[in-house]
């Protein structure tokens, strides 16, 4: 049982000044007028967090954006994801985009009967190591490449980067053919049995193999073994580590050298490893070793940088669209010729907002990942 | 001018095939009175019976949706098994005399619950279309899966010989069959329908059914009589009357004389019509002949005192010991007030010998030697005794005489072996036992010494060529023969007569030298009214059941005698007509004739112990099954029993009906001598005016619809000239029971359902447990009560249901019967019970009511198909139904949108078929205008092929043509079309309710057409229409437009390959009637599937619009563009749904919610656990069904009697495109073990959807699956013919098949890793 008040008390909703400050920089607020965090958390004290449910807790994309500016550290987008919890309760049901088939995945893998087989994409020449006791966390890009397929994201290429630059900088890993997907995306929508389904299955895994340290591309992976896993799972010790963290060092010390690429990229934070997880400069040390690359900044970048503009594959219309193709606005405006970005869902949501068979006026930039496109540099 | 102003425009349509139906529909649709006349007994099908053959239709598809929509409409009348004995020709038309066969079950009560055919003894084998079919002498009709009437019919042919020959009328036939299916007691029962005395008949009767038994023409008779011994001893109760018992008592006493089978057979009868009449025997014991003349070892005295007592037992009044005429008098019984008489006194006046010799000591008479044995009265008989006479009792007497004494017995008989009056297995018995006979031996002489017989002298005689009354040779002495035959004991066994003089009435004629009583030969009465005669003493010595049915006549005489009614009108004594029997076309089963077991040798001359045993229980089923059922149905009455709405009346007649019609429309079917003609031809006229639809079976289907619609619009422009408004059908606004009541879930906003389990005549309750599912659906919350009711289907039934609504306040009901959905669909699957089903419960709950109507198909999708599986049937019925319950209290009502239609039309494209559409619309009032090259030149070329094809009226009908445009923009929604004209007058528009293109008229010139604005409705046909072939579109438009009236208004003329002047204006007319009609609905409704698109979700891919040319993109303020949809454009195929990422589509009735409550009710295995006696014998498969071919294979496995596992679950869904890959997922994260998609063939889609659609979802699903680790062959897709129910069981056969494979190998994997595991334990221990 979510106790409400004590949410409110812990996550200090009642330092609210009710400044609005949160509303201004809010990406939803910005297109949805119905949307108003700051009214959403002043209902919210008035009532004690009592009553239903405000429906547009739906519309909050965790982005973190409002908490970046809030002086009292109201943590807001904690507090949102608890009335989620507290609306499941009440039996509110679970909205999702794309038919659902994200979270049934999930719930099917989240099975322990399921032993998933999502490593046919491996490529021959990636050296595994079945030793190790460093695992590298594939997370859902696999699943990812079928669901999205006519978007032609090829999330796994990231992926497939991250596994050759680790090879590279001969750094030992293995992989785990029944690891599961972390379970963020039910986190933040309130369904938590599935999520601890999940958390458990994969510390179980884990633990099962010797596992003390995982190496992660995916920020979301990153941030929830990192930080959520803790707070849900028993006894879990494991040194979580992002892959740009991880190759900073080798690249720093010339142990891994990136190629050459001649091309004008800009880079796009994702929430969860800018404001989340505070890593805003190693991503960008990488793309600069990179032989003749050239680096520009978009208008909202770093701690200020744009929401990719889509929650957990839950809620997603008109106004994330309009997020989306601000960005993309945005990264046209510097001139370059590739966003580059650290997170498949960004990828996925930034390529789809460019799908307009209407003949819309999308800003069109090419998408990649940051990890193919340094593999791209070794390999050119 | 004749005035004949009030004759209602009509025509008579002869056929039975697609083309009849669609001209039917046309021809009513245009406001005339249709009566549709076919000599099957069914529409749709025919029926084995039926004299000519009519083919299976040539596309279901279109014909039983086509047929459903013109039988339920209004102006038309059915008249099916009628036979067109002649057309005639008079001042207002015709007159159709037609002989309509009867089918013995009243179509409009039938449900077709088959319940009748289970409980029906006859079994019969129909080939149809080359493949045998078995079915009971009841049965559904046959040639096709559905049919209207969908009603039962009986197969009778005529009655069968042996129940013509019965004396009695003992339904023969109808014992033998109930005896062949084990029903004893019910045979037993209805023996005593017809006769009383079954035990003695079983053992005496002279069998006359036997020698014409139908099976005897094969190899031998059924050992008739031996069955009907059989049914009555192994009865258990003595059976009484079931039908016409006379409940009245009934005034008029009647005095019965004699207790013989004669005597005792009028009490019964009599005393079942309510009176109460008096038996006076003369002898102490009751049963005259049946005591005292038929030996014990023949007919055993327990047997006749039983029956005897049943009769008794009745209330009948038997004094015995009272002779009439000696102790009291004829006289004194009328002055006693007795009004009625029957005499039954027997012949018991031994006829004498006439010879010498015949008074000495130690002659004795047959009649007097039979009493004394029979009755154990201690007598002397000799050692060696003669017997004279060859009838049964001279049988009778030596069979008994050797059981007394072991006695040498000789039988002297006039005659030669062959022509013995006793019956032949009488005689070979007699012979086994001992007895000699001395043939063509004539006794002149009966020799004695001291008054003692000692012998007979007897003359050897010769047959002479004269033959006598009773059939035989007379034989003639020849003299000089003479020898004697030795003997102590000389018993006379030469016939008895009767001796009526004793009664001393006055007045009663006898007939001279044989003293029988003179009667009436048809009512019995003899010479004083009211005094009735029969058995022996009216027809001398005869056979036991003679003399029961002279006591049958008898009774019915002296009804009819004291009511006071005539006593001849009415009767005959002719015997009724012989069913005529091919035998060489039934299969017989092959045994042989039993024999009727008997005691041994021994044993037999021993005593008086009964001869025979009687068959056992398996000889009397065997040999029973031996019977032909040569009269097909036996008219057991199982079926009456069996029939809870009482539908089923054997005593239907063929009766001779007067079709009066302006119009007559014969379509020939099959006829090689015209099929040449025909190519050439499509229809010809008859001198008298009667016109011919011959068939061209090389055109498409489309192509010959068109012409039925051509042939209507023709004969109506002839027989209504000026054409009112063309009428649909429409909907009956529903009365509320009582609008006091809210039956309304917004006042609450709680769901109350109630549930309806319907028992379909117990075909669905026989199968599944009701009261497990009552059990179990208690529980839910929303579930107000759960009711079990007989038929749903029926008036009666859709009131119960709306009476328990209202009392219950409900928000929802669940109605789990046959019915299958609760849009108002005419899919092609659908039956007339479950249109009448939803037509019933329509009148109390509107379509836009707050009640939620959800109907599940437990009868063909659980019952008809697990039959085989009771409790898989029931664990499935009761997922269904919870299934239904959870969509019921969670749906909400969908929201319709209603436009008017403007009565106008524009014709876009030049030619005489948009000259001739246009002139036929407007002389039925409908505005119209055409854009067309030339207009003048074709008018006029078109007015000339109108007259010249004798369609004068029309010429006169004024269009107005405008010029051809520049350019043309179309848009608008359904009902309200405008038409923008580029060209002279800028700004010039057109605003109609229906547009027609040519497509040839623009093909040929493409370039007026505007395409700029993606939003225009035409520019997005046309671009959609330039994707296909052409005809092919325009097929699936009618197809829609046959099952579900569904267009939007627009009508696309394809290329049309007849381009003959006659078929261009036959393309106009079909063309017009087809607008009219949709014309004429005066408003058009929003589909309850159409879907809602929330604009503020919309991310404006456009995916959507991509698919659905209905689809139109919208932009707003913000630049997002947003997809919108006009709902009365919607068809529901969802397919839109299923493109869409965000959710922003949503389809009321089937969201991913809605989907997925069902999946998790059909998958839940809760309840499974704790049924009894469940075990999993088979894996959780869920099938995807379509709507339209692949519920069709559903219900035609059903519709076939085939079975497949009951774990196999089915949702219904409205096209295949409408399923993402996240749906078929959810069905595996539910539980499911295998997925089936089932669905139309490529090219076949109901809604056009390319199977792509689907195929990308379906791959995507499968590529998860085996991320997933799962076999991707878990997961497939079927795409089958409509109506292809071995195919659908041969794929869930096979997926099953593989999933066992699957769970085996798991399972060993399973075991494997454990005992490795245990293994390790070990080790490490």
């Amino acid at each position: 049982m979510i106790d409400l008040p004590k949410v409110i008390k812990e996550t200090g909703i009642r330092l609210c000044l009710d400044c609005g400050k949160c509303t201004v920089v809010c990406p939803v607020a910005k297109y949805d007028h119905d949307f108003n965090p700051r009214l959403i958390v002043q209902g919210a004290l008035r009532r004690n967090g009592l009553g239903p449910v405000d429906a547009a807790v739906w519309s909050c994309l965790s982005c973190n954006m409002c908490m970046e500016r809030c002086n009292y550290n109201v943590k807001y987008t904690d507090f949102i994801r608890s009335l989620r919890y507290k609306a499941v309760e009440e039996g509110a049901e679970l909205q999702y985009t794309h038919g659902g088939i994200m979270q049934t995945a999930m719930h099917i893998t989240g099975d322990r009967n399921t032993k998933a087989k999502h490593l046919g994409w491996l490529p021959e020449d990636i050296k595994v190591d079945k030793q190790s006791d460093t695992a590298f966390f594939v997370g859902c890009t696999p699943y990812f490449d079928v669901v999205f397929s006519d978007l032609g994201a090829n999330t796994i290429e990231g992926t497939k980067g991250a596994l050759m630059l680790l090879n590279r900088a001969q750094i030992p890993f293995r992989l785990l053919d029944s690891e599961r997907c972390c379970g963020r995306d039910l986190l933040l929508i309130g369904d938590l049995k599935g999520f601890l389904a999940l958390a458990n299955a994969n510390a179980h895994e884990f633990s099962s193999k010797g596992i003390k340290r995982i190496v992660t591309s995916c920020p979301e992976c990153y941030y929830t073994l990192k930080v959520d896993y803790p707070k849900f799972v028993e006894n879990w010790n494991m040194q979580v580590v992002h892959m740009t963290e991880t190759i900073a060092t080798p690249v720093a010390d010339g142990r891994l050298a990136t190629g050459k690429l001649i091309e004008t990229v800009t880079y796009h934070d994702p929430c969860t490893l800018g404001r989340y997880s505070r890593i805003f400069d190693q991503p960008r040390a990488l793309l600069l070793s990179i032989e003749g690359l050239k680096l520009v900044e978009m208008a909202d970048n770093r701690e200020k940088a744009l929401c990719c503009g889509a929650s957990p594959w839950a809620y997603c219309g008109s106004v994330n669209k309009q997020i989306q193709t601000e960005r993309l606005k945005q990264a046209k405006a510097t001139g370059a010729e590739v966003l580059v970005t650290a997170c498949p869902k960004c990828q996925i949501h930034l390529s789809c907002a460019q799908k307009d068979a209407s003949g819309g006026s999308v800003a069109k930039v090419k998408i990649k990942n940051i990890f193919s496109l340094i593999a791209e540099s070794l390999l050119a | 001018m004749a005035v004949d102003a009030v004759v209602f425009p009509s025509a008579a349509i002869v056929g039975n095939n697609i083309f009849a139906v669609q001209t039917a529909l046309s021809l009513a649709q245009m406001g005339i009175d249709v009566k549709l006349v076919t000599d099957s007994l069914s529409f749709g099908c025919n029926d084995a019976t039926a004299e000519t053959s009519v083919e299976l239709p040539p596309d279901q598809r279109y014909f039983w949706p086509l047929l459903l929509r013109t039988v339920s409409h209004p102006l038309v009348t059915l008249y099916t098994g009628a036979q067109v004995e002649s057309v005639k020709k008079n001042d207002n038309g015709f007159t159709l005399d037609v002989l309509q066969r009867p089918r013995f079950v009243q179509a409009d009560l039938c449900t077709g619950c088959g319940r009748c055919q289970a409980e029906c003894s006859v079994r019969l084998t129909t080939l149809v279309n080359g493949q045998k079919i078995k079915h009971g002498a009841i049965h559904k009709p046959l040639l096709a899966p559905k049919a209207v009437p969908s009603a039962y019919v009986i197969d009778k042919n005529g009655m069968a010989p042996c129940r013509v020959e019965c004396p009695l009328g003992i339904n023969v036939q109808g014992f033998i069959s109930l005896l062949a299916n084990d029903k004893t007691e019910r045979a037993a029962e209805l023996i005593a329908e017809a006769a009383p005395l079954g035990g003695i008949l079983g053992r005496v009767c002279r069998h006359p059914c036997e020698a014409n038994c139908s099976r005897g023409k094969l190899d031998t008779p059924v050992s008739i009589r031996a069955l009907h011994r059989y049914a009555a001893d192994a009865a258990t109760a003595i059976p009484g009357w079931r039908s016409a018992t006379q409940e009245a008592i009934r005034e008029g006493r009647i005095a019965i004389i004699g207790s013989g089978p004669a005597g005792l057979t009028a009490a019964w009868e009599l005393k079942r019509r309510g009176y109460s009449p008096v038996v006076f025997e003369s002898h102490s014991v009751v049963g005259g002949m049946l005591a005292t003349g038929i030996p014990r070892f023949r007919l055993p005295r327990e047997v006749r005192e039983k029956e005897i007592e049943a009769i008794r037992s009745l209330g009948i009044d038997i004094r015995a010991g009272i002779t009439v005429g000696r102790d009291i008098t004829f006289t004194y019984l009328r002055e006693r007030g007795f009004k009625a008489f029957f005499l039954a006194i027997g012949a018991l006046r031994n006829n004498r010998l006439n010879i010498p010799g015949e008074e000495l000591d130690g002659v004795v008479d047959c009649m007097s030697l039979l009493l004394t044995l029979n009755l154990k009265v201690d007598t002397f008989v000799g050692a060696n005794v003669v017997i004279i006479g060859d009838g049964n009792s001279a049988i009778d007497s030596a069979r008994a005489v050797i059981r007394w004494n072991k006695a040498a017995v000789k039988i002297l008989s006039w005659t030669v072996p062959e022509e013995l009056t006793a019956a032949e297995e009488e005689v070979e018995e007699a012979i086994m036992e001992g007895v000699t006979i001395e043939y063509q031996a004539m006794p002149v002489e009966i020799l004695g010494e001291g008054g003692r017989v000692t012998g007979v002298r007897c003359r050897k005689t010769e047959l002479t060529n004269e033959i006598m009354p009773n059939g035989r040779h007379r034989p003639r002495p020849i003299p000089e023969t003479d020898f004697v035959i030795e003997a102590d004991h000389v018993v006379v066994a030469i016939g008895q007569s009767p001796d009526a003089s004793q009664l001393g009435i006055d007045g009663l004629s006898l007939r001279k030298g044989t003293g029988v009583i003179k009667v009436n030969p048809l009512t019995l009465e003899t010479s004083i009214p009211g005094v009735f005669a029969g058995g022996d003493c009216v027809t001398g010595p005869n056979n036991v059941v003679e003399a029961m049915a002279a006591g049958l006549r008898a009774a019915e005489s002296i009804d009819r005698y004291l009511q006071k009614r005539d006593l001849a009108i009415g009767r005959t004594l002719e015997p009724e007509a012989v069913a005529e029997v091919d035998i060489e076309s039934i299969e017989a089963i092959p045994h042989v004739r039993a024999t009727m077991p008997a005691i041994s040798l021994q044993d037999r001359v021993s005593g008086f112990e009964e001869t025979t045993t009687g068959l056992s229980a398996e000889a009397a089923l065997q040999e029973a099954q031996r019977c032909l059922n040569c009269a097909m149905c036996s008219q057991c009455l199982e079926c009456v029993a069996a029939c809870q709405l009482d539908a089923v009346s054997h005593d239907d007649v063929a009766k001779c009906t007067e079709i009066g019609a302006q119009t007559v429309i014969r379509f020939i079917d099959d006829n090689p001598a015209q099929a040449a003609q025909a190519t050439k031809c499509a229809w010809s006229t008859t001198q008298d005016g009667i016109t011919i639809v011959h068939p061209q079976p090389e055109q498409e289907i489309t192509a010959q619809l068109n012409r039925s619609t051509a042939v209507a619009v023709r004969t109506a422009l002839k027989i209504k000239p000026k054409l009112a408004t063309m009428t649909e059908p429409k909907e009956a606004d529903a009365r509320l029971l009582s609008p006091d009541v809210a039956l309304s879930s917004s006042v609450t906003g709680d769901a109350v359902i109630g549930v309806f389990l319907c028992c379909c005549g117990d075909s669905i309750s026989s199968v599944i447990d009701f009261s497990e599912i009552a059990k179990h659906l208690a529980s839910l919350p929303s579930v107000a009560f759960i009711m079990e009711m007989p038929q749903a289907c029926t008036a009666e039934g859709a009131s119960f249901i709306a009476q328990k609504a209202v009392d219950a306040s409900l928000t929802g009901l669940v109605v789990a019967s046959c019915r299958c959905c609760n849009l108002g669909q005419v899919c092609y699957s659908c039956t007339d019970r479950r249109a009448m089903c939803l037509r019933n419960l329509r009148e109390f709950f509107a379509v836009d009511s707050n009640v939620q109507l959800e109907f599940v198909n437990i009868r063909e999708q659980c019952a008809w198909v697990h039959s085989d599986d009771r409790n898989g049937a029931t664990q499935k019925a009761l997922r269904m139904v919870s299934a239904a319950v959870s969509t019921a209290a969670c749906a909400l009502p969908a929201s319709r949108s209603r436009n008017d239609i403007l009565p106008s039309a524009l014709i876009i494209g030049g030619g005489v078929t948009n000259i001739v559409a246009a002139k036929a619309l407007v002389s039925q009032g409908y505005g119209v205008e055409v854009l067309t090259r030339q207009p003048s030149r074709l008018q006029r070329q078109g007015s000339l092929l109108l007259a010249s094809l004798g369609l004068s009226e029309l010429t006169k009908a004024d269009i107005a043509a405008r010029p051809w445009p520049s350019s043309l923009a179309l848009r608008g929604v359904p009902g309200k079309y405008e038409a923008l004209l580029g060209g002279n007058q800028p700004g010039d528009k057109v605003t109609v309710g229906a547009v027609m293109i040519d497509i040839e008229g623009l093909n040929k010139k493409p370039s007026c057409m505007v395409n700029s604005n993606s939003g225009e409705l035409l520019s997005r046909l046309m671009s959609r229409l330039r994707k296909m072939d052409i005809s092919a579109g325009v097929r699936s438009d009618l197809l829609r437009e046959v099952t579900l009236r569904e267009t939007a208004g627009l009508f696309l003329l394809s290329l049309d390959a007849d381009s003959s002047l006659e078929g261009q204006v036959m393309r106009g007319l079909t063309a017009a009637a087809r607008v009219s009609s949709y014309l004429s609905q005066g408003s058009v409704t929003s589909r309850a599937m159409a879907v809602d698109i929330d604009a503020k979700n919309c991310r404006g891919c456009g995916d959507c619009a991509v698919i659905c040319p209905y689809i139109e993109m919208r932009a707003r303020e913000s630049g997002v563009p947003y997809a919108f949809v006009d709902k009365a454009l919607c068809y529901g195929c969802g397919m839109c749904v299923s493109s869409c990422d965000t959710g922003a589509i949503i389809q009321q009735s089937q969201s991913d919610k809605h989907i997925e409550l069902v999946l998790r009710s059909l998958l839940s295995r809760e309840q499974a656990s704790d049924m009894l006696g469940t075990k999993k014998l088979a894996p959780d498969v869920l099938v995807f069904a379509c709507n339209w071919d692949g519920w069709s294979c559903l219900e035609a496995a059903s519709y076939m009697e085939l079975s497949y596992p009951a774990s196999v679950k089915v949702v219904r869904i409205r096209c295949l495109s409408r399923l993402h890959a996240g749906l078929i997922l959810k069905a595996f994260e539910l539980g499911a073990e295998g997925v089936m998609l089932l669905g139309c063939g490529p090219g076949k889609c109901h809604f056009e959807s390319d199977s792509g659609c689907v195929l990308a979802e379906y791959e995507k699903a499968q590529q998860m699956l085996e991320l997933f680790g799962m076999p991707k062959e878990r997961l497939t897709l079927s795409q089958l013919p409509a109506f292809d129910g071995y195919g659908f069981v041969e794929q869930v056969a096979k997926l099953v098949r593989g999933l066992r494979k699957h769970s085996v190998k798991r399972a060993a994997v399973a075991a494997s890793s454990r005992s490795r595991r245990v293994a390790a334990v070990n080790t490490k221990q």
